[in-house]
């Protein structure tokens, strides 16, 4: 018989331990972010794009906005901008990067997790 | 008194002509018109224009390392032409030429007799030419471009013709610029054909394509003066004057055409073949653009 006190140990314990591996695993969706912002061959979105709290980023262009305080926005409508901007602004410049399939859904979820941790506003 | 008549007759018939001649580019005009104003008037303040033209520019940049007022000329220069870095870099660069040899080179192909004694002379009695390229021929009823007429001497000579885009032909093509330079660029339109061919490159430039859906005119029109990464983007008015060009990036010349296919090629879209008719017709079409500039190339790019 698990006394009430166990079960209450056991249920802190595995509620802590979600969330050190869930911030874990978001610190690896940003890093991963990251790493497909700048990367020639995958997002490449430091072409057109600088962005607000990184400063180590290498030059970037000015084609497309300064990205900041993407923490605002709710992330499924960043997806969908970065999947296919022209569904919310027809004559965008921006490549459809998702739809076009240059990068995956997980690698935009990267890129989502990437900015709004970046861009976070103070 | 029939003398009055032929007289009216002619001249009727020519003037004729002279306005069907004046239709068949009538829209090409309207067109080029309107492209050369939209670049005049974007480089015409970048610091006073932001808002309209270059929102996401910092303004210190603006300040700092736009060149302006442009005129008409100065898109002679590309991506030279605005961006102070680039310019002051390629000054330096430009102090001793890298398409200078490949010119000589160019010179001495054009001078060495063939099989048959004959040289490019004897097709080209003039080399200063280049500005009238590319053009409708309305016999044969297709655009020809300076690297086919190349060929073309080269094979009623009785040689074989030269591989299209780079070596030999480029330096034979850059020689021809050089005595072309100073000419004014002016491409006709000639019949209904000639501008069917326009309007079909102008399609193509503005046409989005590849997995980045992009289209010439945004990254050349619309984004001409903003920066790529690091690079300065080449306004779409004046490109065709500085061809072909020296690229370090290719180690030696390349023509019009390369660089058109290249820049498809990078928007993730198959690259078109050299002299295909779609290649020709946005040449065409982007010379077109550029009528009455003067022709400065060969010139050095990255």
């Amino acid at each position: 018989m698990i006394s009430v006190k166990k079960l209450l140990a056991i249920a802190i314990i595995s509620a802590i331990s979600t969330t050190v591996v869930n911030a874990a695993s978001n610190e690896a969706l940003v890093k991963e972010g990251r790493k497909v912002f700048v990367t020639k061959k995958q997002g490449n979105c430091l072409a057109c794009h600088a962005v607000q709290g990184d400063p180590s980023i290498p030059q970037t262009g000015d084609i497309g906005p300064k990205l900041a305080n993407l923490d605002a926005y709710p992330k499924a409508y960043l997806f969908e901008k970065i999947w296919d901007p022209n569904k919310t602004v027809p004559n965008s410049l921006m490549p459809p990067m998702g739809r076009s399939h240059k990068i995956t859904k997980h690698q935009i979820d990267a890129l989502v997790a990437y900015l709004q941790a970046t861009t976070k506003s103070k | 008194m029939l003398k009055k008549l032929i007289k009216i007759v002619a001249v009727s018939m020519i003037s004729t002509t002279i306005v069907f001649a004046a239709n068949f580019n009538a829209q090409a005009e309207k067109d080029r018109k309107a492209f050369v104003d939209y670049f005049l008037k974007k480089f015409e303040n970048p610091v006073a224009n932001r808002d309209k033209y270059f929102p996401y520019v910092p303004l210190k940049e603006l300040k700092k390392d736009y060149i302006y007022p442009l005129k008409f000329q100065d898109f002679q220069d590309g991506p030279l032409s605005w961006y102070r870095p680039s310019k002051e870099q390629f000054a330096e660069i430009n102090d001793f030429p890298p398409y200078e040899i490949p010119v000589d080179d160019g010179e001495e192909l054009f001078n060495k007799p063939f099989a048959n004694g004959k040289t490019y002379a004897s097709c080209f009695p003039n080399p200063a030419i280049k500005q009238n390229y590319p053009y409708y021929d309305v016999h044969r009823d297709e655009i020809v471009t300076i690297g086919m007429a190349v060929n073309e001497c080269r094979v009623i000579n009785g040689e074989k013709p030269l591989k299209y885009g780079k070596g030999d032909l480029a330096k034979v093509v850059a020689y021809l610029a050089v005595k072309s330079r100073g000419k004014k660029i002016d491409i006709k339109i000639p019949n209904e054909n000639a501008a069917k061919a326009y309007e079909a490159g102008k399609k193509l430039f503005y046409k989005q394509r590849g997995y980045l859906a992009i289209s010439c005119n945004e990254c050349h029109v619309k984004s001409a003066g903003k920066r790529i990464r690091a690079e300065a983007l080449s306004p779409a008015l004046g490109a065709t004057t500085q061809m072909p060009v020296y690229r370090i990036k290719w180690g030696g010349l390349g023509t019009l055409q390369r660089r058109l296919a290249g820049c498809v090629k990078d928007t993730g879209s198959e690259k078109p073949k050299m002299q295909s008719k779609p290649l020709k017709e946005l040449a065409y079409f982007l010379t077109y653009m550029s009528n009455g500039m003067k022709l400065f190339g060969p010139d050095t790019r990255k």
